[in-house]
């Protein structure tokens, strides 16, 4: 571990000159992602006139003045610490200056690009607990400094903040231990347990979006001429069967590919009195979380993974709305034992994981769903099959038993477990999907009930935490009312912090 | 503080939210909200009225029914108003403060004062007229968790966030 003391950031520094490189490199990737279908159109007229020469001109004065600029900003790009602010000077006309204080700091996560690795930078991005816009990324800081500076914005927080937790007084033992760590072995479990159908509709999006690009730069005519075959193929059954499984291929293969790219060498450490999940083949990102940040634990499977003992751990951590998602720390491939762990460094009184037995809703919850599906999918076949078109009307009434079957399994397994410091919500349909919030980190809850829930006296209550909201649907009034009743009486006699 | 977590509870001795007893919101948030549906229909109606189709002998029943129809969906859009004026109430209890809302899909939302980020009270132009305000409370839990009751006199709305506020200062001394 490097001394933190061999930085010192009490003087205006520079982000390392690799930073240079990565903004503009950053830059030039944003522009093609913009045009590439104009430049795919001029490198098939090539040798038309003189407009795409003309273009190509444009192209690179443009590239040319924002690399200047950007040069010219990194020169004018200053960092340092003043007491217990962060303070970011920039800009070339206009002159900002941007001081974060250390208490609103919410997290500092790394980030690593292929750039960085091969410069063995980092980019360091800082969430602040401001609205949208209050973060603030520093491109590439050594690796060394950017841990050192990160070290020492945390030590300087947790001495600063007077509401902090008496937890945190044990700091000085710094402890890591690695909870779990993919290998490849289980990094290609974890591909092949993924959900293939996504997949297969990101290829199908994607191929469609491609078509419409090709279509407004004036290529439609290729793609018509290519589309023209594909009557005479889906009209045999043998060429469907071909197209299918070449289809299930590549859907299985981008799983994969994706996860084998995005979660190459995850790691997943016990810091002090937090959690730090590293993960990335090329892109390596690095997200961290204080347990009392966290708000809310799921863990997911989906069915392929029950069937293999694969599950997925996701941690919400108190943010904005905007920025939830990506704040949450998500950990696959985990088994049992790691869930069980992972549960027990946050919840330490009650084995959550194992206690099977659950309070179930109501049966509405099958049936009000399942009646809506039933109108939607039999008037659809009906009108299909009084035009004739018996096929796909015969495919929704298979559609319509699947759907059925999918919510009798939703509503089987939904439920609630309410223990003396945390709430369980069990769900899932083919595999399972479970959330425990401690009754402390509820910040306000709704009791809704629609009409169709009055008839027939069942209400649904949402628990809003900090991390997102979690419904429990479907309960007798009375139950509903009590279990409301319950929590906030837990949330109002409770001493301690949510955050 | 006590040690909470061992007292054994009974269901039945907790403050109850099906015995809170709300306050309705001032009268003149009805009128206000019957206006601002007033302005939308009348816009259909003077659209209604310049219509094209009036020429047309064939079409003119069309306009007729489409008449109808307009009469029909602002008598029942005014019902509704009204039962949701009805319905609409707020209370404060010592430790959270309800709000109920929505006669057809009916909800009622509590927030403890321990929870509250900020309280601010604001006013649209119409409502100004009126002398009404809306507190709107914020917690950390986003939109879906934030509170807002409009149809409050501007005194009661400034009172209610003052005594928000000073609940939650309170709490943080704890």
């Amino acid at each position: 571990m490097e001394r933190k003391s061999s930085f010192d950031f009490f003087t205006p520094q520079r982000q390392s000159y690799v930073a240079i490189l990565i903004i503009v490199l950053e830059m030039f990737r944003k522009i093609i992602r913009q045009i590439w279908p104009v430049v795919l159109v001029l490198f098939i007229n090539t040798g038309r006139g003189s407009m795409g020469d003309r273009f190509i001109l444009l192209l690179s004065a443009i590239g040319l003045v924002s690399g200047i600029l950007s040069i010219i900003s990194f020169f004018k790009y200053y960092f340092y610490v003043d007491e217990d602010e962060l303070i970011v000077e920039r800009g070339i006309l206009r002159k900002s200056k941007t001081s974060i204080p250390f208490d609103r700091i919410q997290t500092i996560n790394f980030e690593q690009e292929i750039m960085h690795r091969v410069f063995n930078v980092a980019k360091l991005k800082i969430d602040t607990a401001g609205s949208t816009g209050s973060e603030l990324s520093l491109h590439a800081l050594s690796w060394p400094m950017a841990n050192a500076l990160k070290d020492h914005v945390l030590s300087q927080k947790s001495g600063s903040s007077q509401n902090t937790n008496e937890i945190e007084g044990i700091e000085e033992q710094r402890t890591e231990k690695e909870i779990m760590k993919v290998d490849l072995g289980s990094l290609l479990k974890i591909g092949a347990t993924e959900n293939h159908l996504r997949s297969g509709l990101v290829i199908l999006a994607f191929g469609f979006w491609m078509f419409d690009q090709l279509r407004e730069v004036g290529l439609g005519g290729y793609v018509d001429r290519a589309t023209e075959g594909w009557e005479l193929i889906l009209s045999s059954m043998l060429t469907v069967g071909i197209l299918a499984s070449i289809f299930a291929i590549a859907a299985f293969s981008l799983s994969l590919v994706r996860t084998v790219f995005r979660y190459f060498d995850l790691r997943l450490v016990r810091e002090e009195s937090g959690f730090k999940v590293i993960y990335g083949l090329f892109n390596r990102r690095q997200t961290s979380a204080k347990d009392k940040k966290i708000q809310t634990i799921s863990w997911s499977q989906n069915w392929l993974q029950k069937k293999v003992g694969l599950y997925e751990v996701f941690l919400r951590q108190a943010s904005s709305r905007e920025v939830r998602a990506r704040r949450a720390i998500t950990v696959p491939g985990c088994d049992r034992s790691n869930v069980f762990e992972i549960q027990q460094y946050l919840l330490r009184h009650t084995d959550y994981l194992n206690s099977d037995d659950k309070a179930g809703v109501s049966k509405h919850y099958f049936w009000y769903a399942a009646r809506n599906s039933s109108i939607i999918l039999l008037a659809a076949a009906a009108v299909l099959w009084y035009v004739g078109n018996t096929l796909v009307a015969i495919f929704f009434g298979l559609f319509l038993i699947y759907t059925l079957f999918r919510l009798y399994l939703r509503w089987k397994k939904k439920g609630y477990v309410v223990f003396n410091d945390a709430v369980a919500v069990k769900g899932g349909s083919f595999g399972a999907k479970h959330t425990i919030l401690e009754n402390h980190k509820i910040q306000s809850i709704q009791l809704k009930e629609s009409l169709y829930q009055r008839f027939r006296g069942l209400a649904s209550l949402e628990l809003s935490t900090a991390g997102g909201t979690v419904m429990i649907p479907f309960l007798e009034k009375k139950v509903a009312q009590q279990l409301l009743d319950y929590l906030l009486y837990r949330v109002e006699s409770s001493a301690k912090a949510w955050m | 503080m006590l040690p909470f977590d061992n007292i054994q509870l009974d269901p039945e001795v907790l403050p109850s939210v099906d015995d809170i007893e709300y306050v309705g919101l001032e009268r003149p948030y009805l009128t206000i909200a019957l206006l601002q549906n007033f302005f939308l229909f009348g816009a259909c109606v003077i659209f209604w009225l310049l219509s094209d189709q009036w020429k047309d002998a064939d079409l003119r029943y069309l306009l007729y029914w489409g008449g109808l129809a307009l009469l029909v969906l602002v008598a029942l859009r005014f019902i509704t108003i009204y039962l949701n004026f009805k319905w609409k109430g707020y209370a404060l209890r010592e430790r959270d403060l309800a709000y109920k809302k929505g006669w057809l899909f009916r909800s009622i939302i509590l927030v403890p004062f321990k929870r509250v980020q900020h309280a601010e009270v604001s006013q649209g132009p119409l409502a100004r007229m009126f002398g009404l305000a809306r507190l709107k409370v914020y917690t950390a839990g986003g939109n879906q968790s934030d509170l807002s009751i409009p149809g409050l006199t501007l005194e009661r709305a400034e009172q209610l966030k003052r005594f928000v506020l000073k609940k939650l200062d309170h709490g943080e001394e704890e």
